[in-house]
């Protein structure tokens, strides 16, 4: 089965192929088209819209022995491609002479089959066949809601439709495509200004459908409640006493521990060019290491059409799941076939690039905290998560070791040395627990070592959650990604993780 | 063909449409090379040796019936037409018409490229160059290096439905490498060969540096020091400048308001200044034109530690009442007579010298905070270097910057400024 999607430059491609074999060449030609719509409302009213379109070919051209040159542009004739093909052609045959830029491992790659057109792999939809009209309506509605919560807040709303589609073709015949259609929330930005104080926080949302997306804001009512509640709390809120407290997270806090703090190390790239705290001096990840608890795991893999979903690696072959951590031991890297085996572990097709001008590299899909043994949430789902989280730790007798609890949530934004293993992640929401009240505190800044923070988990309540999602980066590109956990995650006390 | 050819052909069609009122047009192609090198290979997979080509059409067009559409295309897989009929089917209702730029065809535009025309052999002359800084950086037998070398090559032109016309021709030289994952350099500039002479210069100092982050950890007793950070230009940006933007004023997530710049509220000591200077000739800084058709400008964010304008894109400078600005994304762009660090810690007893803040950008810049690790950084005694620390900085960046101690600071091995300030350590 040969791609549905970007056919219309099918005769460039076939010219390319042909071409390359001529010359004794290998390719790796990845087409990719984004149509984007994105609205602004801010000032009570819409603001702008903006529509873009590019299309474009990354292509990798190797020779025989696996020297490589990368280039890319969005003149998608004939004869440009040509002209890109022969001058990478070049480049890679001069880095053969001069013994460098070797990527042999890319023969290692088996043909991969198309995995066909279903809904999961295939939701092409032209952007102007969206229902454009139906945003602005959206925008109004979410920030009348919030607004008849508190007039007082000043709301600014940046929706988007992202259409991805992507063909990745190579010279032994791969032929696979697929299409990655978002609708969101990307922004909304609620700030609360009063004569006793500031606080702004941010909401965000994202789905395949725009139907889906108007789901979601209906069901995301109540957790936007919390935040307007939230807001008004924290401005009257006192800081925290900086140092190292017994504390509980939501998923999307320990999803960023899952992302930041053990995701990035445990890209193989990283790994073997020592960057890692999980690769050891000759940039092998350090499999087989005991790092957290036996009911802890860490995975990467998406397997439903949402933002971290692609199916294929950038070079064609099916993206796999990966245990980074598999009963508390370490057990896989987010790998691609070029570092995989120089680092030990096996290949998982890991390697994702932002658009069609960007090299691939090792990335991550969703990567998410499973406990296993988990507990039960406290509380019923009509409760506000601060009162949940409250019973989730009377429930467990944690009050009797900790009187003090600090239930951290939402996160900022974060950051990881993954050389050295630490992290820094910024936090929406904070309240301090004991067993008989909830006391609202300002935002935190949440920091330590990676590993540190992965052996203090003791205990964990509530199913996995990987709803939250964001924008990582690296390399200088952007990788759209979901993480979770738990919903629910207790961390002991641990000087070497702190909240400030 | 050269831009300005590519868009005259929209210019014709989109003149004569009796649907559109006002248009702006801007085209801009653009070729860039990247070679990339790590300790185990000169272009390797990760980083490979790179020519990337693009192309786009940046359009706003004002319908008769006062809607605005706003997009990017590809003057290729577009032609006149199909560009209206686009813009009429995504065109939104707007508060005002469709601003155009005030900028003359006469203005004077700082040359930014010494020789026309795109160059040639440039992939492998940054190959050979990323070479020669891989072999000086392995004698430095550090643990691990990344870094690249880039050329990037630009042509643009704009135009719009008030006459206003702007061409412009770039080259721009970059290359940065970060050794151990902790020190980091860079530099850019307009004129060839002058990239890597930089960087290598500068090897010796930060294997120095590397050296003295490997000695056993300090213990730091003082709660208080003065900083130098390197990333500090990234506080600046983080707290102060994203809330600078005319836009963010505009819609209320902006801590400052219209007043505070009418009434040049002071935000800073008086001697903390922010100006900004696009006009120099051949600067890596300079801008001839943006996709508005605003010209590249000098002008004040902060001065005298008061604010003095927002920088605002068109729409917020008509809305607000100040003037447009091409705006600037870092502060490490801005020019201002920096004292030498080696000048400031002379003068200074005790104080850390901070490679990286991790995190700067997870901040809530609504409220100033800050609690930043800081791992790879040295304490200083009298001068002398005592050993590795790794302190937390906390405080409220709106009283550092309040703080006549707080200013930028040039260093011989950083292209950015760094900022230093007295601030709360916890150890």
């Amino acid at each position: 089965m040969s791609s549905k999607l970007l056919r219309e430059h099918d005769s460039l491609m076939k010219s390319l192929i042909t071409t390359a074999k001529k010359d004794r060449a290998y390719v790796v030609a990845r087409l990719h088209r984004r149509d984007y719509y994105s609205a602004l409302r801010r000032n009570h009213k819409l603001d702008q819209t903006e529509v873009s379109q590019d299309s474009g070919l990354g292509l990798y051209v190797f020779t025989m022995r696996g020297h490589v040159a990368f280039g890319s542009t969005n003149n998608l004739t004939t004869d440009s491609v040509q002209s890109l093909y022969k001058e990478l052609l070049a480049a890679a045959r001069t880095n053969e002479e001069l013994g460098i830029g070797q990527a042999k491992e890319i023969y290692e790659l088996k043909p991969q089959a198309n995995l066909g057109e279903d809904a999961l792999h295939y939701q092409h939809l032209s952007l102007l066949d969206y229902d454009l009209g139906a945003l602005p309506p959206l925008m109004e509605k979410l920030e009348k809601f919030i607004t008849d919560l508190n007039p007082a807040i000043n709301v600014s709303i940046a929706t988007d439709i992202e259409q991805d589609q992507w063909r990745i073709m190579r010279s032994d015949g791969t032929d696979v495509d697929f299409s990655v259609p978002k609708v969101r929330v990307r922004t909304a930005v609620l700030t609360l200004q009063t004569k006793a104080g500031s606080a702004q926080a941010r909401l965000r949302y994202s789905a395949p459908t725009l139907a889906d997306l108007e789901t979601q804001l209906v069901d995301a009512e109540t957790s936007i409640r919390e935040t307007v509640s939230d807001l008004e709390r924290q401005i009257t809120a006192k800081s925290v006493t900086p140092g190292s407290p017994a504390m509980i997270l939501d998923a999307a806090l320990v999803g960023m521990i899952a992302h930041e703090a053990l995701g990035h190390p445990a890209e193989s790239d990283l790994v073997i060019s020592h960057n890692s705290v999980l690769g050891d001096s000759k940039g092998h990840f350090k499999k087989g290491q005991k790092i957290a608890a036996t009911s802890v795991n860490v995975f990467d893999h998406e397997a439903n059409l949402t933002h971290g979903f692609h199916p294929y690696g950038a070079f064609g072959n099916v993206r796999k799941p990966v245990a980074i951590v598999k009963n508390g031991v370490l057990s896989e890297s987010i790998s691609d076939v070029f570092s995989a085996n120089k680092t030990g572990v096996p290949n998982k097709n890991c390697e994702r690039s932002e658009g069609y001008w960007a090299p691939a590299v090792p990335r991550m899909s969703n990567t998410y905290v499973e406990v296993t043994d988990h507990q039960p949430i406290g509380g019923d789902k009509s409760t506000i998560a601060a009162e949940q989280a409250q019973a989730t730790l009377r429930a467990s007798g944690t009050f009797k070791k900790h009187p003090s609890v600090l239930f951290i949530r939402q996160m900022t934004g974060g950051q990881v040395n993954p050389a050295n293993g630490s992290f820094m992640f910024g936090t929406a929401f904070v309240d301090e627990l004991t067993d008989k009240s909830i006391t609202a505190r300002k935002p935190v800044s949440f920091s330590g070592s990676v590993l540190a923070a992965l052996t203090s988990i003791s205990f964990a309540a509530g199913d996995v959650d990987t709803t939250d999602f964001g924008y990582c980066g690296k390399s200088s590109q952007t990788a759209h990604v979901t993480s979770g956990g738990n919903a629910l995650v207790f961390l002991e006390p641990n000087s070497e993780v702190t909240v400030a | 063909m050269q831009p300005a050819a590519q868009i005259a052909r929209y210019n014709d069609a989109l003149k004569k449409h009796a649907d559109v009122t006002r248009f702006r047009l801007f085209l801009s192609e653009q070729q860039a090379i990247d070679v990339g090198f790590t300790k185990q290979t000169v272009v390797g997979i990760y980083q490979p040796a790179t020519q990337n080509q693009h192309i786009v059409l940046n359009y706003a067009i004002e319908l008769a019936d006062g809607r605005i559409a706003y997009g990017k295309t590809h003057p290729a897989s577009s032609d006149p037409k199909m560009l209206i009929n686009l813009a009429k089917t995504t065109a939104a209702p707007s508060e005002e018409p469709l601003i155009l730029s005030p900028a003359t065809s006469a203005d004077p535009l700082p040359p930014l490229i010494s020789t026309p025309g795109r160059p040639n052999g440039l992939l492998p002359a940054l190959t050979k160059q990323a070479s020669a800084l891989r072999t000086a950086l392995l004698a430095t037998k550090a643990k691990s290096f990344e870094g690249e070398l880039s050329a990037i090559y630009s042509n643009s032109a704009y135009l719009d439905s008030n006459g206003l016309t702007l061409e412009s021709e770039a080259i721009r030289f970059a290359g940065r490498y970060e050794v151990n994952g902790a020190l980091e350099t860079s530099f850019s500039t307009r004129q060839a060969d002058t990239v890597t002479p930089v960087l290598l210069e500068r090897v010796a100092g930060l294997t120095d540096f590397g050296n003295a982050l490997e000695a056993s950890p300090t213990v730091l007793k003082k709660k208080r020091l003065p900083i130098f950070l390197a990333n500090g230009t990234d506080l600046v940006d983080t707290f102060l400048l994203s809330q600078l933007a005319g836009n963010s004023i505009l819609d209320g997530s902006s801590r400052f308001k219209t007043e505070d710049f009418t009434k040049h509220t002071a935000v800073a000591h008086a001697g903390f200044n922010l100006p900004f200077d696009q006009t120099r000739p051949m600067h890596q800084h300079s801008i001839r034109f943006d996709g508005q058709g605003l010209t590249g400008q000098k002008y004040d964010l902060i001065k005298d530690g008061k604010l003095t304008e927002p920088f605002c894109d068109l729409k917020s400078a008509t809305r607000l009442g100040f003037s447009p600005r091409i705006g600037e994304s870092s502060s490490r762009v801005a020019l201002t007579d920096l004292p030498d660090f080696a000048d400031i810690s002379t003068e200074t007893d005790s104080f850390i010298l901070a490679f990286h803040a991790l995190g700067v950008h997870t901040q809530n810049k609504f409220l100033g905070t800050y609690s930043l690790p800081c791992a790879d950084s040295l304490y200083f005694e009298k001068g002398k270097l005592v050993g590795p620390v790794s302190p937390v900085i906390t405080g409220n960046f709106f009283d550092v910057l309040k703080d006549k101690k707080t200013c930028l600071v040039r260093h011989p091995l950083f292209s950015a400024p760094m900022l230093t300030f007295v601030t709360d350590l916890t150890v």
